[in-house]
């Protein structure tokens, strides 16, 4: 009973302080990061929402990734994680707060160089089990990795039983490019001639035409085939904080699912979904 | 030794030790230390790459970084080979902040590196890797090594020890060995150290001894250390003064003043600066050695030299003789009328005039003589002389000397000699020819008035065909080319054959027919007779069992039995083994035996004739009348008949005095009632006239010559037939009809 009473005072405390309104004179501080695939989404949205609230300043570093942002705002290094997982149990337990923020494709994107606009998810599988070692166009494939506890590769395994086999055969593979970030492995992706890799589509659209996005199985990545669910690969994006997290947190929250946040979101690539 | 062998067994033990630790440790050490070093670099390495990478994963986020957990244990997990590891990152407080590990076995290899941001340490990156498979791997080195050093240990200690050991044994078995053979020797044993003695001399220290050296030779254990001229009172000192300058074996013969030892010393370096020394008392050795010179070359009984003596110093004097141009003559003396002395008064006395007669000659000789004994009473005496005059000389100086009585006994007795003379080097140029040759002239000089003769080619010539005659004789035994003829006996009163005289025959394969006259005299000499006789008395034992079987009339048999085979063989066991093997009744037989036979030994003669006697043998003498004509030995012997000598019968009707003999001779034997035979008997007037005179029995050519056994069966088969035709004719003397066909 006691918890429960707890947990109660915990939630109406966060709803305050996001339903309270900003003032001038609180020249706040809000440090978010998180994963690359949702900062680059956080960053216009940052930007609409400090020219509407003055007094909030938002600081936003290289990004750390999913666990170590979460882990950051548990150790009040940060005020707001942008994840693209859901918090562990653990996590979870030190008295974190998560609502989920929107789906994004998950891509196939590919060098720039590549000609083909179009991948069958069978044919990408064994481009990545190394059975097809060339693209159409002739250019040698080289798949841009993922660390193997990353959300993105977890997702990827999750495509198909080939995906899931593909996935092991390039990882016990010694020439495979690996990005530790998003943006590091978007950058091998845009630097690498034949590269190709799975990943949100909100980096190829935080960087429009750097990148090739193709199709998979014929159906273009967008938020609209997310929205309407013809593209079924997507990443979940979360937001986590604490329980007593700023009020500006609060306040942020409230503006990315705003009309305009969302707008802003869709424009690049995240279809969001609000609070569940 | 023993200690030796001990420091040897420690020494190898060691060594062996030391290789086979360094075989045990050494390969796993290097490779532990070089897997050690290998890891550590490796370790350092990789800790160095993978500190970089965080450090600038660092650097991109140096506020946030510690919280990229996930991204820090991707580039700790990032490997560049499979081995497995531990990387650890820690923040400057020690908190973990990213960790990579795989499964490790204990203990750990770990380095620590540091991950900078701007020059600033941040962070400490600890890499490890486990040990265990390196010390897995160095204890398998270990043990291999161990298996190995083991084998070494066995090969390097074990073996070579094994081996000395097997080398002391055997040393150990062979210095006991020559040691019981040291200490049990009869020679005294004596080792000497030696030791530089004053300017280049040696002297030798008494060392050891055996136990022969000291109870033989008077060494004792208080000598040991002394100087060999101080053992002893300095006896051995010679073998000091041998051995300087002498580095090879020494011998010397050593005397013992006043002990009267000899002592042989033969003294050699053992090498090591000993000297053995070994002793042997030989003082009865060399007396010995001089009683069996003494025996060996010199007669026992005279002193005087004997044969082989004689033939070494002959042949040193044909050596002079040679050089200087003279003659020797060896002069052979037998001594005559020795035997009957040392038969009759026994071999004390016959010894006793031997050592006379050597007495005497050795006065007699010069000094450069020699003068020996041969054996028996025979003497030799060896000179060079110019001329052959001298030898003559010498010998009848010699026989001067000899011919003085001798008292023996207390009995005087004269001895003579017959001396034989050879002359190198006319007659032989070796010695045991010219004793050969002066041996045959001896015989020659026992001729009756000759004292010595002179050895000539002619005596050889004799003597080797006596030889031959005499090998003949033997060998005519052997082949059975003796044979018999019989010639008949007549009774002179009814003019049958009333017994037949065994003649012995030789028909030599070379010279044909042989008479006895030829051959039994030398049968004699030789002792051919024995066996001869013997076949004689067998085969006409044999012979008259046949003639009898056949169906003969009685008739004796009529035997010579020689004076040699009557003393010298066993000659009543020959008769009675005679007549057991043939059957024949021995009152057929008759032995006629010589007058001398019976008086050599009377008492002998007279048990002989007994025995005979008892056998139921008659004995008849004969050629009665040429000889001693005892009448002593007619009294005292069993004699039935005797044979009066041919010699008498041959004139016995021409010569008066033939007549008178012939007369007595009968007359004595009738008186004696002795049976009379007359042999030689060549006419009729011959046979009447013995016949009328009383003469029992007559043999002779006017009746018959010997007859072979065809014919003397033939004979007494006609003389059957015709007294069958004629039995009644009564016994008037028919002396004159009965011979048919003499021969």
């Amino acid at each position: 009973m006691a918890s429960f009473v707890k947990a109660v005072l915990a939630v109406a405390a966060v709803l305050a302080t996001l339903v309270s309104p900003p003032t001038a004179s609180a020249a706040e501080t809000l440090r978010i990061n998180g994963t690359g695939s949702g900062l680059v989404v956080i960053k216009p949205l940052a930007e609409a929402f400090q020219k509407e609230n003055r007094g909030i300043v938002i600081e936003m570093e290289k990004s750390l990734g999913s666990s170590a942002a979460i882990k950051a705002v548990s150790h009040h290094a940060l005020d707001l994680a942008v994840s693209g997982r859901a918090l562990k149990p653990a996590e979870s337990a030190e008295g974190l707060i998560q609502q989920e923020w929107g789906k994004t494709p998950l891509a196939v994107l590919a060098n720039r160089g590549v000609r083909s606009k179009d991948v069958t998810l069978k044919e990408l599988a064994a481009m990545y089990a190394g059975s097809t070692p060339k693209w159409p166009g002739g250019e040698l494939v080289r798949v841009v990795l993922r660390p193997n506890e990353d959300t993105d590769t977890k997702l990827a395994r999750s495509m198909s039983p080939e995906m899931d086999r593909g996935l092991s055969a390039a990882q016990g593979r010694k020439d495979m490019l690996l990005g530790i970030t998003d943006n590091e492995a978007y950058d091998f992706v845009k630097k690498t001639e034949g590269a190709v890799a799975l990943m949100a589509l909100t980096l190829a659209l935080a960087e429009p035409n750097s990148v090739n996005v193709l199709k998979l199985d014929g159906v273009q990545p967008s938020v609209a085939s997310v929205s309407s669910g013809k593209y079924r690969f997507v990443k979940e994006m979360h937001l986590v904080t604490r329980k007593d997290a700023p009020a500006a947190v609060a306040k942020f929250v409230k503006f990315l699912n705003s009309k305009k946040g969302r707008s802003i979101a869709a424009r690049h690539g995240l279809h969001v979904t609000g609070v569940k | 030794m023993i200690r030796h062998s001990q420091s040897i067994r420690r020494s190898t033990t060691l060594t062996a030790g030391i290789l086979s630790a360094v075989l045990t440790v050494v390969p796993p050490a290097i490779y532990f230390v070089m897997a050690f070093s290998h890891m550590t670099g490796v370790i350092e390495t990789e800790g160095e790459i993978n500190a970089r990478v965080v450090g600038t994963l660092v650097v991109a986020n140096p506020r946030m970084w510690e919280f990229e957990e996930l991204r820090l244990n991707e580039l700790l997990a990032r490997r560049s080979t499979e081995t497995a590891e531990k990387r650890v990152l820690y923040n400057l407080k020690g908190q973990v902040i990213a960790e990579s590990s795989d499964k490790m076995l204990p203990p750990l290899l770990s380095k620590t590196f540091p991950v900078h941001d701007a020059g600033h340490q941040v962070a400490n990156l600890v890499v490890s890797r486990s040990l265990a498979p390196t010390l897995m791997v160095t204890a398998l080195l270990f043990c291999l090594g161990a298996l190995a050093a083991g084998f070494t240990f066995f090969r390097l200690r074990t073996v070579p020890l094994r081996a000395i050991e097997n080398a002391y044994r055997s040393l150990k078995q062979s210095e006991e060995k020559y040691r019981s053979v040291y200490e049990s020797l009869n020679e005294g044993l004596a080792l000497y150290r030696t030791v530089p003695g004053s300017g280049t001399d040696i002297d030798l220290v008494l060392a050891d001894m055996n136990p022969a050296a000291s109870s033989v030779f008077g060494f004792g254990r208080d000598d040991i250390g002394k100087s060999i001229l101080q053992v002893q009172g300095g006896l051995f000192a010679p073998v000091r003064e041998a051995l300087q300058g002498a580095p090879a074996e020494v011998s010397l013969e050593l005397t013992q003043e006043g002990a009267g030892r000899v002592f042989v010393v033969n003294a050699f370096p053992m090498g090591d600066g000993m000297v053995a020394t070994l002793l042997e008392d030989v003082t009865e050795k060399k007396r010995s050695a001089e009683q069996l010179e003494h025996l060996a070359y010199y007669d026992s009984l005279t002193g005087l030299l004997n044969r082989r003596m004689l033939l070494d110093r002959m042949e040193h004097t044909i050596g002079i003789a040679q050089r200087e141009g003279l003659k020797m003559a060896t002069l052979f003396f037998d001594l005559n009328g020795f035997k009957p002395i040392n038969d009759t008064m026994g071999h004390e006395a016959g010894d006793q005039i031997l050592i006379e007669v050597g007495r005497r000659l050795k006065s007699s000789v010069r000094k450069k003589d020699t003068l020996a004994r041969l054996g028996g009473d025979e003497f030799v005496v060896v000179a060079t002389l110019d001329t052959e005059d001298n030898a003559s000389c010498i010998a009848q100086n010699l026989l001067r000397k000899l011919s003085p009585v001798y008292e023996v006994g207390g009995r005087e007795v004269y001895v003579g000699a017959s001396i034989g003379i050879s002359v190198y080097p006319d007659d032989g140029t070796t010695p045991e020819t010219l004793l050969k040759n002066a041996d045959i002239a001896m015989y020659n000089a026992k001729k009756p008035g000759v004292e010595f003769c002179f050895y000539s080619a002619q005596m050889n010539q004799k003597l080797q065909e006596r030889t031959r005659l005499e090998f003949e004789l033997w060998m005519a035994l052997e082949r059975e080319e003796f044979f018999l003829e019989y010639q008949p006996i007549m009774d002179a009163r009814t003019g049958r054959i009333a017994a037949v005289e065994a003649l012995v025959r030789w028909m030599s394969p070379e010279k044909g027919r042989v008479m006895p006259d030829s051959f039994i005299p030398l049968a004699e000499a030789t002792g051919i007779i024995i066996p001869l006789g013997e076949w004689v008395l067998k085969t006409a034992c044999t012979k008259l069992r046949q003639w009898l079987d056949a169906g003969c009339l009685p008739l004796r048999m009529s035997v010579n039995i020689s004076g040699c085979q009557f003393m010298r063989s066993e000659l009543c066991r020959l008769v009675e083994e005679a007549a057991e093997q043939t059957g024949v009744d021995l009152a057929l037989l008759e032995l006629e035996l010589t007058e001398t036979c019976l008086v050599k030994d009377v008492e002998e003669t007279a048990a002989k004739l007994w025995h005979l006697k008892g056998l139921n043998v008659s004995i008849g003498i004969d050629d009665f009348g040429t000889g001693y004509s005892s009448l002593q030995y007619l009294k005292n012997f069993p004699i039935d008949h005797l044979k009066i000598d041919r010699a008498f019968i041959r004139n016995v009707c021409e010569l008066p005095d033939e007549r008178a003999i012939v007369d007595a001779i009968i007359g004595i034997a009738k008186a004696m009632e002795l049976h009379v035979i007359a042999e030689g008997v060549e006419t009729l007037d011959q046979a009447e006239y013995l016949a009328h005179r009383g003469c029992d029995e007559l043999q002779g050519y006017y009746y018959h010559r010997p007859l072979s056994e065809e014919r003397l069966l033939e004979v007494l088969r006609q003389e059957r037939e015709r007294f069958e035709q004629g039995s009644g004719a009564g016994d008037a003397v028919i002396v004159g009809a009965v011979p048919t066909q003499p021969v």
